[in-house]
């Protein structure tokens, strides 16, 4: 047993030896990572978009915090509410912390999903790595032209969905605050096909992000209605955003959306982390998200940027808190409907 | 055991399946059990259907179909030669001779527990020590190889593999329950 | 045109492009034998160091390892009876059989040329059919792909002789198990005892592994000796004999490709179904379907010239909409996006020799797998000798480190390991694990359409959709038909023979 053990670790040692020459890692700036090894928890499949951002700022939060590694793990399941629960239990001494799709997160447990484990609101935020704004689409010849004939139509507005996303749930919410009638027809398998089918007339539109519509808009398949975002997009001025059209009472749930998407790709550690650990961590990932270096790779991986530190998005979840209850019954409802 | 038998507790543990969907199925919405309910209830249907027919048969027909079963199947039926015997290696038995039900089944209880063992080692010791264990174990015990030369061939696997899974392709290991205990962590 | 074409092919023919390429088929292959994992890990994992070159060898690399991961998949699915994933389960249905026969060499020559023949049919369907894309794409809905779905599903009759009962048993069970997980449709966790592990539902190749890779190694133990036939004592038939038959069957080829082109094209179907429905066409256009799943060489190219041609299909949602196709579309799409090109349709008129790159891309690197794999296949050949008690350990091991590979969750050993045992006694007793598969991959295809259509079409949408009609009618003629063949044929014999079965 105790020779195969040997063996074993022996040889893994040699090639993880090989493997493992992170570039720059020292540098180290504010010492309570020293040579320690960070745990990256990334709770979506390693192929992934979300991955190879973590992958990206990997090392250059390594270099920032003096860290000796942050070595990637993916807990993959249950649309990220797996490797996330795990978080939750992890011990608050700033070694274990996780990156993912934050919105994703909230809205499981706002529409009270068995899965979920953990309070999302409690979470220590750290930083953002990327956002991008979302939009509200419709098929390029349907009659539908702007968010006021949504809210004119005299049936409901059909929306091919992919499932139970913070699209779904996002588009839920407008629905309620804007008041117009919502169909969510689920089902479809991934975006070309409930693309597809708002372009045919199958559905009247979705709400998706920004860069993924730009092709569609441009050759005219789809027409841009509603920015889901705190302004308007610079590309698209006559587009106005969800913020401007709520009026009173809704409005804290919108804007509460809007934080939550703006939260999209992010850093967080488990509740009451060391704050030792979070000042260091918080400074480190605002110092990699500046660091040219890493933009300059982000640029040639096509992976878009757009940080911002971790006191403003904690600041953002305290807002999400407030008019999270006003949300619950809108998201459980939207739930019920598909049932 | 007679096969009839067989069949009819396979057929009957089928239909416990079929009915415990079903009963589950039922406390779903009626969106979530549309294709579900009508599945379990066709699968209850045909097994209600295919113990009738094999029990009512006559034992001409089931003699047919017993047939058939063996010539069809003609390679596939379990033949003789000890698990652990060394005249099994390089060349196939030699026995055509049916062997007792008793030795088949035996065969086939060790075969699961070979699996199991396998697994069990894999949770509880991670993938790379588990196939190092369980490839040397099953050379060596099987006689297939003298131990020594077990030894050689199971390290240039667990090498091999080692280097394809995890340096290739960049698997994240699993360090099994005893990990924590042997790092603490 | 024509210029496109060639300026396509000019820009792979750089040593870099060309190199990177046989890094990526070399490296493709690999991927594809190991069980578990697909050509999307092969590209994903490629991906970091492709950056920083030019585009074209970033492209030749990445597709070229995709491209080859396709038989990779293929080959361990022929030796083995592992599909190295799910496109290539149907392989294994006449495949494995070829193999304990000793025509391994043979199956592999014919696998390997149709997947060439696939990929290059296939490229040439695909620029022919540019300009009609965009409309099929959007003529065919939900509902036909229901239909196509149901038409997957005749196929079950093939692999129930003996007896029919315990097959259609079987299709109920991979039903029922695909539905194992959250409910894509209406969000409800179903059958997953709060386990968060079943919330994602069964791995299909995590169950593949165990149904026909455990339970063959258990199989083996039991049986002793090696996976051949006890009869067979050498190679009975040589790789070129199965190149002759990937060309003999021509026609077989063609058609599988085409249908290869649409099931990439069409974004509800995903490309497992893609062999499965190659099967069934061969099948069902076949003049001896008894032969198959035995052994028949056409249940070898068929599937093979489907997933081949496949792929391309994918490139064309992104060309005639600027929609990536997949998953593995939306990764090499990355590499467009870093040398500023919007994917998009506005591709064909500013990049269209970037297209056609990519059709060379897909072509060559089938050609390369092909030489590859034609000068590999004797010596893989060899390998189903190796006796049980090599085999089993060996075979074991990598399928259970493969089930772990592909979510990396150690709960997946698990349920390969319990699969496996269904997969023993499934086998033992007669009922067919070939169509458990079948019904586990066509679950969620019928169930997602079915509800897209009720939803927005009706309940009454066979009859009020044309196109969904026609498709419904062809279904119930080819179904009834062999069986009306049958009966005429006994009925001619019965006289003469004096006696059905």
């Amino acid at each position: 047993m105790k020779t195969i053990w040997k063996t074993t670790i022996l040889g893994a040692l040699v090639l993880a030896l090989a493997a493992f020459a992170v570039p720059g890692a020292s540098q180290a700036a504010s010492g309570f990572y020293d040579g320690k090894v960070i745990t990256l928890i990334v709770p979506n499949s390693p192929g992934g978009r979300m991955t190879r951002y973590a992958r990206l700022y990997g090392p250059y939060i390594a270099k920032y915090t003096g860290a000796k590694e942050v070595r990637i793990v993916n807990k993959k399941g249950g649309g990220g509410v797996k490797g996330t629960n795990y978080l939750w239990v992890q011990k608050p001494d700033g070694m274990t912390i996780a990156f993912t799709s934050v919105p994703t997160l909230i809205l499981a447990q706002l529409s009270g999903s068995e899965a979920v484990q953990f309070d999302a609101t409690k979470f220590v935020y750290l930083g953002r790595a990327a956002t991008e704004p979302r939009v509200m689409v419709v098929g390029g010849k349907n009659e539908i032209r702007s968010i006021e004939d949504v809210r004119n139509l005299k049936r409901p507005f059909i929306n091919p969905s992919q499932g139970t996303d913070e699209d779904f749930y996002t588009l839920a919410i407008l629905a309620d605050a804007l008041d117009f009638d919502l169909k969510i027809v689920t089902g479809y398998e991934g975006q070309a096909d409930t693309g597809v089918a708002v372009i045919k007339g199958d559905g009247d539109g979705l709400l998706t992000a920004w860069t993924y519509t730009i092709p569609l808009i441009a050759n005219g398949d789809m027409h841009p209605i509603l920015t889901i975002w705190t302004e308007r997009h610079p590309d698209y001025p006559d587009i106005p955003s969800a913020l401007e059209i709520v009026e009173g009472e809704k409005k804290a749930g919108v804007q509460a959306i809007v934080n939550m998407l703006a939260m999209h790709r992010g850093f967080f550690g488990p509740p009451d982390m060391d704050p030792k650990a979070t000042a260091a961590l918080r400074d480190a990932i605002s110092k990699a998200a500046a660091d040219p270096e890493l933009q300059a790779e982000g640029e040639k991986q096509g992976l878009i940027l757009l940080p911002s530190d971790g006191e403003t998005e904690q600041a953002r979840i305290t807002q999400i808190t407030d008019a999270s209850q006003g949300l619950k019954p809108v998201l459980k409802a939207a739930l019920a409907s598909i049932k | 055991m007679k096969r009839l038998t067989q069949e009819n507790i396979l057929a009957v543990a089928l239909l416990c399946f079929f009915v415990g969907i079903l009963v589950l199925s039922l406390d779903y919405s009626p969106r979530a059990r549309l294709v579900p309910v009508p599945i379990s209830v066709l699968g209850i249907i045909l097994l209600g259907a295919q113990l009738v027919w094999q029990n009512l048969r006559s034992p001409d027909e089931l003699h047919v179909d017993m047939l058939e079963f063996l010539t069809r199947r003609g390679i596939n039926p379990v033949e003789g030669a000890e698990a652990d015997d060394a005249s099994s290696a390089d060349q196939s038995p030699e026995t055509p001779a049916a062997p007792g039900d008793l030795s088949v089944f035996s065969r086939e209880v060790f075969a699961f527990g070979k699996v199991l063992a396998f697994v069990g080692l894999f949770l509880l010791l991670g993938p790379f020590p588990s196939v190092f264990i369980f490839t040397f174990a099953y050379l060596s015990l099987s006689r297939h190889y003298h131990w020594a030369k077990a030894l050689v061939v199971t390290t240039i696997f667990v090498v091999i593999v080692y280097v394809l899974f995890v340096e290739v392709l960049d698997i994240q290991l699993y360090h099994g329950v005893l990990e924590p205990l042997v790092n603490n962590y | 045109m024509i210029e496109a074409i060639g300026g396509g092919l000019a820009m792979l023919l750089t040593p870099q492009a060309m190199t990177f390429m046989f890094i990526g088929v070399v490296y493709g292959l690999i991927v594809g034998i190991l069980p578990g994992l697909g050509g999307i890990v092969a590209m994903a994992l490629l991906l970091p160091f492709a950056y920083g070159y030019e585009t074209a060898a970033m492209l030749a690399l990445l597709l070229g390892a995709h491209i080859a991961t396709i038989w990779g998949s293929s080959v361990t699915g022929i030796l083995f009876k592992v599909p190295g994933a799910a496109k290539s389960l149907a392989l294994i249905f006449d495949g494995y059989p070829l193999t304990q026969q000793g025509h391994a060499s043979r199956a592999l020559g014919a696998s390997a040329t149709a997947a060439l023949l696939g990929g290059i049919l296939g490229a040439i369907f695909l620029a022919v059919s540019i300009p009609i894309v965009r409309p099929i794409m959007l003529f065919l809905g939900p509902s036909e792909y229901l239909m196509m779905a149901l038409w997957g599903l005749t196929i079950i009759a093939t692999f129930s002789e003996g007896s029919l009962l315990k097959g259609l048993v079987a299709a109920c069970i991979g039903v029922l198990i695909a539905f194992v997980g959250m409910d894509p449709v209406t969000a409800t966790p179903r059958f997953t005892f709060d386990s968060i592990f079943l919330l994602d539902g069964i791995s299909f190749p995590v169950a593949m592994i165990g149904l026909f890779a455990v339970a063959e190694m258990m199989k083996l133990f039991v049986k002793g000796g090696s996976i051949l036939d006890r009869d067979v004592t050498e190679q009975r038939s040589t790789v070129m004999d199965g190149v002759k038959d990937a060309f003999r069957h021509w026609w077989l080829v063609a058609r599988s490709s085409l249908l290869g082109v649409w099931i990439g094209v069409l974004p509800g179907i995903g490309a497992s179904v893609g062999g499965i429905a190659a099967y069934a066409q061969a099948v069902q256009t076949s003049k001896t379907p008894e032969k198959f799943g035995h052994g028949a060489i056409e249940g070898v190219i068929a599937p093979d010239a489907t997933v081949g041609a496949n792929e391309g299909g994918g490139l064309m949602p992104t060309l005639a909409f600027g929609i990536p196709g997949g998953e593995s579309m939306a990764i090499l799409l990355i590499a467009f996006v870093s040398m500023g090109v919007t994917p998009g349709p506005q591709m064909l008129t500013n990049n269209l020799d970037l297209v056609f790159g990519m059709m060379w891309i897909i072509v060559l690197a089938n050609a390369m797998t092909t030489l590859i794999g034609l000068v590999a296949s004797p010596y893989l050949a060899r390998l189903p000798a190796m006796n049980a008690n090599i085999m089993v350990p060996l075979v074991l091991s990598v399928c259970f480190i493969g089930a772990f590979a592909t979510r990396g969750h150690v709960e997946d050993v698990i349920v390969a390991a319990i699969f496996g045992f269904i997969g023993y006694i499934m086998e033992k007793y007669n009922y067919s694990r070939a169509n458990m598969v079948i019904g586990m991959v066509l679950a969620e295809m019928i169930e997602r359409n079915l509800h897209i259509s009720l939803t927005l079409y009706g309940d009454t949408f066979i009859f009020t959709r044309p196109i969904t009609l026609i498709m419904f009618i062809f279904i119930i003629v080819t179904t009834v038909m062999p069986f009306y063949r049958n009966w005429r044929r006994d009925r001619a014999v019965a006289p003469v023979a004096g006696g059905g079965e």
